[in-house]
């Protein structure tokens, strides 16, 4: 790794709490959404979806609707003859072929028809209704399950199969060992929910110049201009994609919607603005639905209960797979956490993505290891159980010690540092301790049941996006430019959907420059004004995009202290930066100030050493060295540039009436190496619980027989701030030596591990009743059946 | 989730309303708090051609209290009911805090929730705990309706054509009655997936008259009647819950949804009804 990726001196900012740039203009209602756009001539969009799951398009009639006052035009697929379909670069998966709007055929109930345009949303909704499709109603595949079946009706007919990938590895070495063993087998399945941000998906398009201008709630700025070019006739010079205020994005907006393309097209073609903002009961249809994954463990089991080896099936409900990029990456990120953070040296996992008539699944923060974590905690306690050992004991028998340290998982993930003993033992001492009192204060109620449950894991963060695209990799990048008073200009691929990325950077800007953190203004999420990067995904914009804030500001910094050298007559090597202001370290006086040495970098370019460029920036890209994006012969890959790790403990009650859960304690120690800022990392980690949370207990997308949408917005039970428990958290701070500064990403931990610690706190609870607890979510209903 | 056009007025006196009501028949509906037709509207559920909105007439927002109970005009905000307090009427404070939230009841009216007659909804069962009367106003004049004659199916009410519904009369009760309200939703503010209320008079300590209804487990509230009986003239001791909290779970006919199956919702009833008379007991 280069010496460069170290701060310019002391760090001022760096760990301290930096208040958040966005917080003033976010809570005094100035921040700037898509929704806020109005620029004038503005029409807007309603979409007619398909209320069937699954048929054969056999007419669409847009006459009535064309005809209402206010509507400017209804397109159907048949319209779009010059837009290509959605690409798909990876030849391991068969390819959907997905299309802006159905053509012919409808694969989920929600899927866009047509589409029309009007002055204002009002008239384009009553317009809507009017659009009439005749479907030929085909069976509807409604479960993974149904998926697999040989005979099951298929979503493509052009496949064999509803396998959208089927990876089926060599499993003979794990074969031998599981048939000279004692084999455990169990099956875990985690249900269907998803992101449900404040701010929708939103999209508003123009053309100025000729060119197209798309305002939108997309992840990626870069990535979702290349895709643009891929599907529209339009050279990706002639797009501009922007990306303003974004209220919350949690790896659903990762994705470049229908709706994206749908905007774009219909402003190039009436030279008109045009914007989509989804609404929620939209939302709950029309955005990507996540997790829905079945995972089938064998293992061979010790007479102390230690795994031996571990052959696992991981199972991922895809929906109807029409989305891009493509959404079976969860299932590979699964397959990648199966063995924990313990010494488990045989695991093969076979993994198979099928398509169903249901929303197509999509990325969700933990995109996959909640999956993982769920199945392989839950399995260790049943284990313990089974054998008669201590389930905390078990753990410790198989997780990795510090002298372990690096290890790479039977998976290939290169665990180079981690507190993953550590962190579970501090866990274990708290959760005890709050079990105890819980027991002791609900002992006398025969109403009540309490337990404590744990979870320990450790979580690939900061990932090549080849899983999931097989097209892009991992870089980020960044310029940094100082302008003639001395104020920075820093721009980057990462972007903010108001997890705090302006205040990363503009700190390790300000931190790495030796200036004021006021003077550093921070540039994101415009194509035009930033270097290519890939944007928000997999906790990596702190990692990665600090190593490419990191770096450009080393070949800043060097040409201030040339500059300054020669303006003080002083050797380069003596002088530090601080403040703004460069002297030879030691003696404040004489110095420079940033704006003197810009001044003389761009205006007074006569005052430079002799032969020097004139300007003051860089540009940069930081690709980590040690990830890996495509897996070797034996499936094993290092994904991620590195690897953060929690422990967990819940503490509930049980109603044996109603079947409730409460939370009476969640305690949670976390390890993402070096922090940047503390109150934006405990930030993060309180959203995780939420969702992690909401997962397990509250929120359920469910689907009748005929794929038909059962959850309406009304019944998806976002947990709110009156569910949420006051979590415990604990920071350890194991930097890595493989990422800049030793930094891991932070926000997807609290999310991975509540199913897990909620499921054992559960089994431990009604232990009395020998619950079997293999399946999230454990709602009340559930968990009252498990009580006689 | 635009609703479709609609025309709006919005009356000074409850003759002028009626006045529009009839004229537009079928296709006007009263608009109160919003809490329940808004939605309804943008999710294009209801299609009202004209919304007469009642919330300017003074004569809908009496509350008082008169020989008979409390007297609450159909406009008055759940807020307000749960801010100046019903004394004399424990049921109805209890079963404030259940409806949504403050936001909403704050918007959210007493006559509202009543004449929706959701399935789920608080102030329906409490009407038919406490018998009380729905007052409906017509051109022709005013007529009353008795709780247990007024819900007439999901979401259903028996309000005639023309007729709006004016004030509900709720019965206050002797201080030898105990009332509880108890509610199972999946978070602060849910509808219920299943409720009970009940007010229980005791004579030295036996049961004398019990008004126990179920809610969220039916077409509309249900009186538990066998689960009454079962408590009639008895000590609340652990048989007779027991005995309470099988009659209402056999005698409701729930249904099943998405939060919980027929079953469920019988083992909530019994399980809230059972707390419900531990709690009044005296």
């Amino acid at each position: 790794m280069p010496d460069t990726f170290e701060l310019g001196g002391r760090p001022v900012y760096t760990g301290a709490h930096v208040t958040r740039r966005q917080d003033d203009a976010l809570l005094s209602g100035q921040g700037t959404y898509v929704a806020d756009l109005r620029p004038s001539g503005m029409a807007e969009v309603a979409v007619v979806r398909s209320p069937v799951a699954h048929g054969r398009i056999t007419a669409i009639r847009t006459a009535e609707a064309a005809a209402v006052d206010g509507v400017i035009e209804v397109i159907t697929a048949a319209d779009l003859t010059d837009v290509a379909p959605y690409p798909n670069f990876a030849a391991y998966t068969q390819t959907p072929g997905t299309f802006p709007l159905a053509q012919d055929k409808v694969r989920y109930a929600g899927s866009p028809v047509a589409v029309v345009l009007a002055e204002n949303r009002y008239i384009a909704e009553d317009a809507a209704e009017l659009v009439e499709v005749d479907y030929d109603e085909l069976p509807a595949v409604t479960s993974l399950e149904a998926a697999l079946e040989p005979d099951s009706p298929r979503l493509f007919e052009d496949w064999s199969n509803n396998r959208l990938l089927d990876l089926q590895p060599d499993d003979s070495e794990v074969a031998a060992i599981l048939a000279s063993n004692r084999v455990l087998r169990r099956r875990y399945k985690m249900g269907r929910h998803t992101a449900m941000p404040m701010e929708t998906r939103a999209a508003l398009a123009e053309v100025h110049n000729g060119r197209l201008h798309l305002w939108c709630t997309n992840q990626h700025a870069h990535i979702a201009r290349t895709t643009l070019s891929y599907v529209l006739p339009l050279a990706e010079r002639d797009i501009r994609v922007v990306i303003p205020y974004v209220g919350g994005g949690f790896g659903l907006k990762q994705h470049l919607y229908p709706e994206d393309v749908l905007v774009s097209w219909l402003a190039l073609r009436h030279g008109r603005p045009v914007r989509f903002v989804e609404d929620r009961a939209e939302h709950m249809i029309a955005a990507a639905h996540a997790r829905d994954h079945m995972i089938d463990i064998e293992a061979a089991i010790a007479d102390d209960g230690r795994i031996l080896a571990m052959r696992v099936q991981v199972v991922q409900d895809l929906g109807s797979a029409e989305i891009f990029p493509g959404a079976w990456c969860p299932a590979l990120t699964t397959a990648a956490h199966m063995t924990g953070p313990y010494d488990i040296r045989d695991c093969v996992v076979s993994v198979a993505a099928v398509t169903t008539n249901k929303t197509p699944g999509g990325s969700y923060r933990g995109f996959g290891v909640p999956e993982a974590v769920f199945a392989l905690e839950r399995f260790i306690d049943e284990i313990a159980d089974e054998v008669g050992v201590d389930r905390l004991d078990l753990r410790r028998s198989m997780l990795l010690q510090p002298a372990d340290l690096p290890y790479t998982t039977a998976s290939g993930a290169l665990l180079d540092s981690g507190s993953f003993a550590e962190s579970f033992e501090r866990v274990v001492e708290l959760g005890e301790h709050a079990y105890r009192q819980a027991d002791a204060q609900y002992r006398s109620d025969p109403d009540s049941r309490v337990g404590v449950g744990y979870a320990v894991l450790f979580e690939g963060v900061s990932p090549t996006h080849h899983g999931a695209s097989a097209h892009w990799m991992g870089h980020e990048s960044c310029t940094i430019e100082v302008q003639p008073d001395g104020g920075v200009r820093v721009a980057s691929g990462v972007t903010d959907q108001g997890q705090g990325t302006t205040t990363f950077v503009a700190t390790l800007t300000a931190d790495a420059l030796g200036v004021e953190i006021e003077t550093v203004r921070v540039e994101l999420a415009d194509s035009d004004a930033t270097p290519y990067g890939l944007g928000a995904f997999g906790s990596r914009q702190a990692v990665i995009g600090g190593g490419a804030i990191l770096l450009a500001a080393a070949e800043v910094r060097g040409k201030v202290k040339k500059i300054a050298a020669h303006m003080l007559e002083a050797p380069t090597d003596d002088l530090v930066i601080e403040a703004g202001r460069v002297h030879v370290a030691g003696s404040p006086a004489p110095a420079v100030t940033m704006a003197e040495i810009a001044t003389t970098a761009v205006i007074r370019t006569i005052d430079l050493p002799p032969g020097m460029e004139p300007g003051l920036e860089a540009t940069a890209r930081y690709e980590p060295e040690l990830m890996e994006h495509t897996p070797d012969t034996k499936g094993r890959i290092n994904a991620n540039a590195a690897y953060a790790n929690a422990a967990h403990a819940a503490v509930i009650r049980v109603d044996l009436g109603t079947g409730e859960i409460e939370i009476l304690d969640y305690i949670l120690a976390h390890d993402c190496g070096t922090v940047i800022n503390p109150p934006i990392v405990d930030g993060q980690i309180w959203g995780g619980i939420a969702q992690g949370l909401g997962g397990t207990l509250y929120e359920d997308l469910c689907f009748n027989d005929l794929g038909q949408p059962q959850t309406a917005f009304m019944d998806y039970l976002v947990p709110s701030a009156i569910e949420m428990p006051d979590p415990v958290i604990e920071h350890f701070e194991s930097p890595s030596p493989n990422t800049p500064l030793g930094m891991k990403g932070v926000g997807e931990g609290g999310t991975v591990g509540p199913a897990a610690a909620i499921g054992n706190a559960l089994a431990q609870a009604l232990a009395e009743f020998s619950p079997q607890i293999h399946e999230t979510p454990l709602s009340p209903a559930v968990v009252r059946a498990m009580i006689p | 989730m635009k609703p479709p056009p609609f025309a709006y007025c919005r009356p000074h006196s409850l003759d002028e309303a009626l006045e529009f009501l009839a004229e537009h028949g079928d296709e006007a509906r009263p608009l109160a708090g919003g809490q329940s037709l808004v939605p309804m509207l943008n999710h294009r559920l209801a299609r009202p051609a004209v919304l007469v909105d009642i919330g300017a007439i003074g004569d809908l927002q009496r509350m008082d209290r008169n020989e008979s109970g409390w007297v609450i005009g159909a406009t008055v905000t759940q807020r307000r009911v749960e801010r100046d307090g019903t004394e004399g009427c424990d049921l109805l404070r209890l079963a404030m805090p259940f409806i949504g939230h403050r936001q909403i009841r704050a918007r959210g009216t007493v006559g509202g929730s009543i004449a929706h007659a959701d399935p789920a909804a608080e102030l329906p069962a409490v009407a038919l705990t406490l018998g009380a009367t729905m007052v409906a106003a017509s051109p022709d004049g005013e007529r009353e309706i008795p709780a247990a004659a007024f819900f007439a199916g999901p979401y259903m009410n028996s309000l005639e054509d023309g007729e709006v519904l004016s004030h509900v009369i709720f019965p206050t009760v002797p201080p030898t009655t105990r009332c509880s309200f108890r509610e199972f939703a999946r978070r602060k503010g849910d509808f219920a997936v299943a409720g009970v209320a009940a007010a229980v008079d005791f004579e030295d300590g036996s049961v004398t008259a019990a008004s126990l209804t179920a809610f969220a487990v039916g077409a509309n509230p249900v009186r538990l009647t066998s689960a009454e009986a079962a408590v009639a003239g008895r000590h609340l001791d652990e048989a007779a819950l027991t005995d309470s909290a099988e009659a209402a779970a056999a005698e409701i006919e729930p249904w099943d949804d998405i939060h919980g199956s027929s079953q469920y919702r019988r083992q909530l009833v019994a399980a809230l009804l059972r707390r419900a008379l531990q709690e009044v007991a005296p």
